[in-house]
């Protein structure tokens, strides 16, 4: 038993791919058996349903109910072939046939609304097309019968259809659909019922294949069995476990039972995942969600494991777990091509799952690549998620080759190493021979100023010899250097104002220190040690 | 006598005649006990065992040349110098090569003290480094000494540092691994039990990483690594005093060990400048 579904009433507002949407999801609510035939119509196989829904009626009832949940009109068909029920849907006939009926309930039609059929072109829409197709001969058949539509109809473009929407079942080929119902009409078959009655070889010797297959569709034979459509697979397994855990290593072993069958799903239908969902349902009945979003697809069930217990060793849960449900957002898989001229660089998984360690070891936002920012605060840095394998060091070619090998004797290469030292000819960078060991947090001094205020001798205040902040007389100093900016805000804030005067200093012992002097209040700061 | 048999394997009881023939076959008895360590990974620290996973560069030709191309690969080396030597830059400029040359770096900044600013003027390419912040400590957590039972927060903050760095080992795929302890004081350091070191010898044993610690003593290299003592002082410009200006650093490095360039030049003068 077949329902066909056909769109004949939509809000305005709706395009293409909401209605295919909406009408899918009407589909999916019946059966996980249907097929789309065009934009408008698709065919549900309902064997089953009457154990569930009850008679065909019922069913009818429900789909309609369905659709208009969703804002669409549909008219409905039930018949025991799809065919049949399609050409009846879209035909308007909302009809319940009856088995072994589906040939008497088709016979009123007229031959034309085999034209639903996706593929079958009955509709002559002007003498542009006839010409085309067959020259003087059918234009003048079809005048005769007066299927050429009126003066307007030759202006009428024809409806854009997509080619999904026109070839879901393979036509015969032979005469153009418009020169076999020209022919029908001129033998007097106007109706389904008659085109069913005419003897099968004399019509295939006058029509060939095409009136055959015609008259096939005309009493209800499907021309080949129903297209399921591939159902969404759902990427999410879930466990219900015996006795409750409590502890990451024993559901370790959990996590590797559920992912595994679900990265070989991931696997087989060549999707990765890029998002993973994981539902632990507590002893207390509460459920404890974590959300990974992962930097590269991914379907290793080793990876996911170790990215999930990382993420729980951070937020562990708060009770033992009864049971868990892993749920993945799917990506298409993806495809790596390695390069013979380039080094070797660790795999995007292997550094996810580097990356995840390293951030419950150190803590978020404490690993990364280092990138610098466009301010001029001293010391201002930020973290960029690393990513070595980024398209700004992609050199192809023999630069790339010369540079894997080390060699560096032609200008290409040389221009490499040039352009990677460029943001050192920028902004206010210096290059000079030295590093300085910033402390992120300005250590308060004593800096006693000799002669024209030049720093004469530091006290750190730490009372150590162990540490590289020795108290002594200054040896050589060079300063000030002015510097200051966002005065716009408050200096209390941590990206706030700054103005302050910078010395380098050397200390007889041979420490080298960068210290400052902020100019709002006086205080003596050392911003680390030049090393 | 009773005496156990090594070179076999296996506990056996002879005679002071047959403890007389085993001395006479030493050769074969030295030849089965480098077998032996052999198979056990132990023969890392036997003479003669050079390593032949290639070097890294320093991006310092002078110190390369002294090295012998530069930092062995597959092996834990070591940058040592006192505050203010210039080692940082050492290091950097090591970041610098390694990265310059498409490799993956990493950057292991055990209290935070790293400055990618500086590093990037010295030609560092930062997206190609993996930079590992720890906690920032100041010299003043640095310098206390906890009592008896406290919880001791530097000795924490090295843990998790060197932790990081065998995360980053095991992974593999990186040229060059760098583990900046320079703040830490030595008490700290010492510490640490001998076979954590180990571990992290084992970590790069083999693979095309070559591991460079940074420190203000020696703290610990493999028996292929290399151990550089930087000693430098900051050097000024400027006539006056208010043209006076910090243009770099004078090094002198001197290579404390190596089997790699034995016999060659044992010491090298460096002037660290933009």
């Amino acid at each position: 038993m077949f329902a066909a579904l056909h769109i004949h009433s939509c809000p305005a507002d709706l395009t293409r791919e909401d209605i295919l949407t909406r009408l899918s999801a009407v589909a999916a609510d019946m059966t996980p058996r249907w097929e789309r035939l065009t934009a408008r119509t698709l065919v549900l196989d309902v064997s089953g349903l009457q154990r569930i829904l009850g008679g065909p009626e019922a069913i009818a009832a429900a789909a309609r109910a369905l659709a208009r949940e969703r804002d669409l009109e549909a008219h409905l068909a039930v018949a025991p072939t799809w065919m049949a029920a399609l050409v009846l849907a879209s035909a308007g006939v909302e009809a319940i046939v009856a088995p072994c009926e589906s040939a008497l309930a088709l016979a009123p039609l007229p031959v034309d609304a085999l034209a639903a059929v996706p593929g079958v072109d009955l509709a002559l829409v002007g003498a542009v097309r006839v010409r085309r197709l067959g020259g003087a001969r059918n234009y003048r058949l079809s005048a005769g019968l007066g299927l050429i539509g009126g003066p307007d109809a030759a202006t009428t473009p024809e409806p854009e259809s997509s080619p999904a929407d026109d070839a879901p079942i393979r036509m015969p080929t032979g005469r153009p659909w418009p020169d076999v119902l020209a022919t029908l009409q001129r033998w007097g078959i106007t109706t389904c019922g008659t085109l069913a009655r005419l003897p099968a070889a004399q019509l295939q010797a006058r029509l060939g294949e095409r009136g055959l297959w015609l008259q096939r569709l005309s009493v209800g034979l499907d021309p080949r069995p129903l297209r399921v459509q591939p159902p969404e697979d759902d990427f999410s397994q879930s466990l219900a476990l015996e006795w409750p855990i409590d502890g990451l290593e024993p559901l370790s072993f959990v996590l590797g039972r559920v992912l595994d069958p679900l990265c070989a799903l991931l696997e087989s239908r060549d999707r990765a995942a890029a998002l993973v969902r994981l539902s632990l349902r507590l002893t207390d009945k509460q459920v404890h969600v974590r959300e990974i979003e992962l930097p590269v697809p991914v379907r290793d069930a080793r990876v996911l494991r170790t990215l999930l217990l990382l993420d729980l060793e951070a937020h562990p849960p708060h009770a033992a777990i009864d049971g868990l449900t892993i749920a993945v957002d799917p990506v298409p898989g993806r495809i790596v091509q390695f390069s013979l001229l380039r080094k070797a660089l660790p795999s995007d998984d292997q550094l996810a799952a580097l990356q995840a360690r390293l951030t419950a070891l150190m803590g978020a936002n404490r690993c990364g690549a280092p990138a610098l920012v466009d301010s001029y605060r001293p010391g201002d840095v930020a973290i960029a998620p690393f990513v070595p394998s980024g398209t700004d060091q992609q050199e192809g070619g023999a630069s790339a080759l010369l540079s894997a090998l080390g060699i560096a004797a032609t200008r290409e290469a040389g221009g490499a190493r040039a352009d990677a030292r460029e943001p050192a000819r920028e902004g206010w960078l210096d290059t000079a021979g030295y590093h300085v060991r910033r402390l992120r947090q300005p250590w308060p001094v004593v800096v006693v100023l000799g002669a024209r205020r030049i720093p004469a001798a530091i006290r750190f205040g730490v009372r150590s010899r162990e540490t590289a902040f020795r108290d002594g007389p200054v040896a050589q100093a060079a300063g000030p250097w002015r510097s200051s900016g966002a005065w716009w805000q408050p200096s209390t804030e941590v990206d706030g104002a700054w103005d302050r005067d910078e010395w380098d200093i050397a200390l007889e012992s041979g420490a080298a220190y960068r210290v400052f002097q902020d100019r709002k209040t006086g205080q003596w700061w050392v911003e680390g040690e030049i090393d | 006598m009773p005496t156990t048999d090594v070179a076999d394997g296996q506990a056996g009881w002879y005679s002071a005649g047959e403890a007389k023939q085993k001395r006479m076959s030493l050769p074969r008895s030295r030849a089965h006990l480098e077998g032996l360590l052999q198979a056990r990974r132990l023969d890392g620290t036997l003479a003669g065992r050079v390593p032949a996973t290639g070097v890294l560069s320093t991006g310092l030709p002078a110190l390369d040349t002294t090295l012998g191309g530069g930092w062995p690969r597959g092996h834990v080396s070591e940058i040592v110098g006192p505050a203010s030597s210039g080692r940082t830059r050492v290091l950097v400029s090591t970041l610098a090569s390694a990265t310059g040359r498409g490799d993956v770096a990493a950057w292991i900044d055990t209290v935070d003290r790293g400055d990618p600013a500086g590093a990037a003027a010295a030609g560092v390419r930062l997206s190609q480094v993996l930079w590992v912040r720890g906690m920032p400590l100041s010299p003043g957590v640095l310098a206390l000494r906890p009592r008896r039972g406290d919880p001791d927060l530097t000795h924490t903050v090295v843990q998790r540092a060197i932790k990081a760095a065998h995360l980053v080992a095991q992974a593999g795929g990186f040229g060059v691994i760098a583990l900046d302890l320079c703040d830490i004081p030595s008490w700290v350091l010492r510490q640490i039990p001998s076979s954590t070191w180990l571990r992290l010898h084992r970590a790069v044993e083999g693979r095309e990483t070559s591991l460079v610690l940074l420190g203000a003593e020696p703290i610990t290299r493999s028996a292929g690594g290399v151990s550089v003592r930087v000693q430098g002082r900051p050097r000024w410009e400027g006539e006056t005093a208010r043209s006076c200006r910090l243009a770099g650093m004078d090094c002198a490095m001197r290579v404390v060990s190596s089997r790699a360039a034995a016999g060659t030049t044992r010491e090298v003068q460096v002037a660290l400048a933009g």
